[in-house]
């Protein structure tokens, strides 16, 4: 196992965009308090809400300032990415202009002399079938070679339309069949399970499902336990109730920082 | 070589406390000892690879009052090795009282690197001379979540009686 640590922040889904300024806001305070703590930080996936390639907007005034807090983070601490699904286009331009090491998903890392996996959680929805397909597509090297090479207004255009899609396709699904939008939209035990199994570790840590939460769990003879990392939305007060929030590993265990103050 | 029986529903384990390397933390931890503190205390933090953790907890998760804290002592030499007993703190270095671990595995990261909060590390202040198949025992036990702790043991494992058994 090569990445180990003392302690370590891990966070996700924040889905950066000039649009939620509160949020993104959040995310620079906590590079320059919170994080500088620990040892590690662990960015588990769509820290963007997009990303059509290193090239698209780098030179905006959001993107600078997101890329100046993590180089400014990485010199500091240890920085871990781990692609999500929306930002999964992240490329090794922009790991190495902020520093950053990119994880495979999954990931086995050493924290506070625990093991634990690592994932974005997208691969783990294994109930969701058409989103399996698009994902095993859109990860081929040549698929992403070519889309990179495709004008930003066609790339942003395709994504723009993709996002329609998927929008309609689970709010179809939550109007006519909410238990089964649930479990669509969830990790699935068989999947976690395979995982746990395959690594031989049972701590399990994904973000991805926006829905944060200590889970023990067990199949079979198999136990393990699985943290899932919450979003964060600090601009929606009159919709969303305002979230953020770290899960904090060290020596004393692992627990949620609320980072909503 | 100061000794201490700790007789728990699992079993005995003995440990031998270094009193010249960690002179304050084995004079407060024998002070817990003879005030019959460590009676009745649980295990309420079991980590297989990691620690068990106990002393500080009574059966059903109710927290004991304890004395001052303490100087961390962790600077002095000792490791954080498979079978040492080492003080609990919060994340402030100076802050044991009465709760102890038993590392289970070798703990490097929890050595003390530098004196600062980061690096200060765990004092360690003895070790399991007797009943290391005890802990190995304990560190097995199924664990699941009690209210705000994780890692709690399903059935308590049970430190019955603690004593010195050699000054």
């Amino acid at each position: 196992m090569s990445v180990q640590c003392r302690s370590a922040l891990l966070i996700s889904d924040l889905h950066l965009t000039p649009s939620m300024p509160l949020t993104a806001q959040r995310f620079f305070d906590f590079c320059l308090k919170e994080a500088g703590s620990v040892e590690a930080v662990f960015i588990m996936g769509d820290l963007f809400e997009y990303w059509l390639g290193d090239d698209a907007n780098a030179s905006s005034p959001f993107q600078q300032e997101v890329r100046n807090a993590l180089a400014n983070l990485s010199s500091k601490v240890k920085l871990f990415y781990l692609h999500g699904n929306r930002d999964f286009l992240l490329g090794p331009d922009y790991l190495k202009k902020t520093s950053m090491t990119a994880l495979a998903d999954p990931s086995e890392v050493r924290i506070a002399g625990l093991d634990y996996i690592l994932s974005h959680g997208d691969v783990l929805c294994t109930a969701d079938l058409g989103y399996q397909v698009f994902r095993k597509w859109t990860r081929r090297p040549w698929v992403q070679k070519l889309f990179l090479q495709l004008p930003l207004q066609w790339r942003r255009s395709i994504a723009n339309q993709l996002r329609r899609n998927s929008a309609q396709k689970y709010q179809r699904a939550s109007r006519y069949t909410p238990a089964s939008r649930l479990m669509q939209m969830d990790v699935t035990t068989h999947a976690c399970a395979a995982l746990v199994k395959k690594h031989s570790i049972n701590r399990l840590i994904h973000g991805h499902t926006h829905m944060p939460k200590h889970h023990q769990e067990q199949l079979g003879e198999l136990q393990w336990q699985r943290w899932v990392l919450s979003d964060w939305d600090l601009d929606h007060p009159e919709s969303v109730t305002p979230k953020a929030s770290a899960l904090l590993i060290d020596e004393h265990g692992v627990r949620y920082l609320d980072l909503v103050k | 070589m100061a000794k201490v029986l700790l007789k728990t529903n699992k079993g005995d384990i003995t440990l031998s406390l270094d009193a010249v390397k960690a002179p304050k933390t084995v004079a407060n931890f024998l002070q817990y000892v003879k005030a019959g503190h460590y009676d009745g205390t649980i295990f309420h933090r079991v980590i297989n690879n990691f620690m068990i953790q106990g002393g500080g907890m009574g059966v059903g998760m109710k927290e004991k009052s304890t004395g001052a804290p303490i100087e961390n002592e962790a600077n002095k030499g000792l490791k954080n090795e498979r079978g040492t007993v080492a003080m609990a703190r919060t994340s402030d270095p100076h802050s044991a009282t009465a709760q102890f671990f038993i590392n289970v595995n070798d703990n490097d990261f929890l050595n003390h690197t530098a004196p600062n909060a980061q690096g200060w590390g765990y004092a360690v202040f003895g070790k399991v001379t007797d009943g290391l198949d005890v802990v190995d025992t304990i560190r097995k036990v199924k664990t699941g979540n009690a209210g705000f702790h994780q890692d709690v043991p399903a059935e308590d494992v049970i430190i019955e009686k603690a004593s010195v058994t050699e000054e």
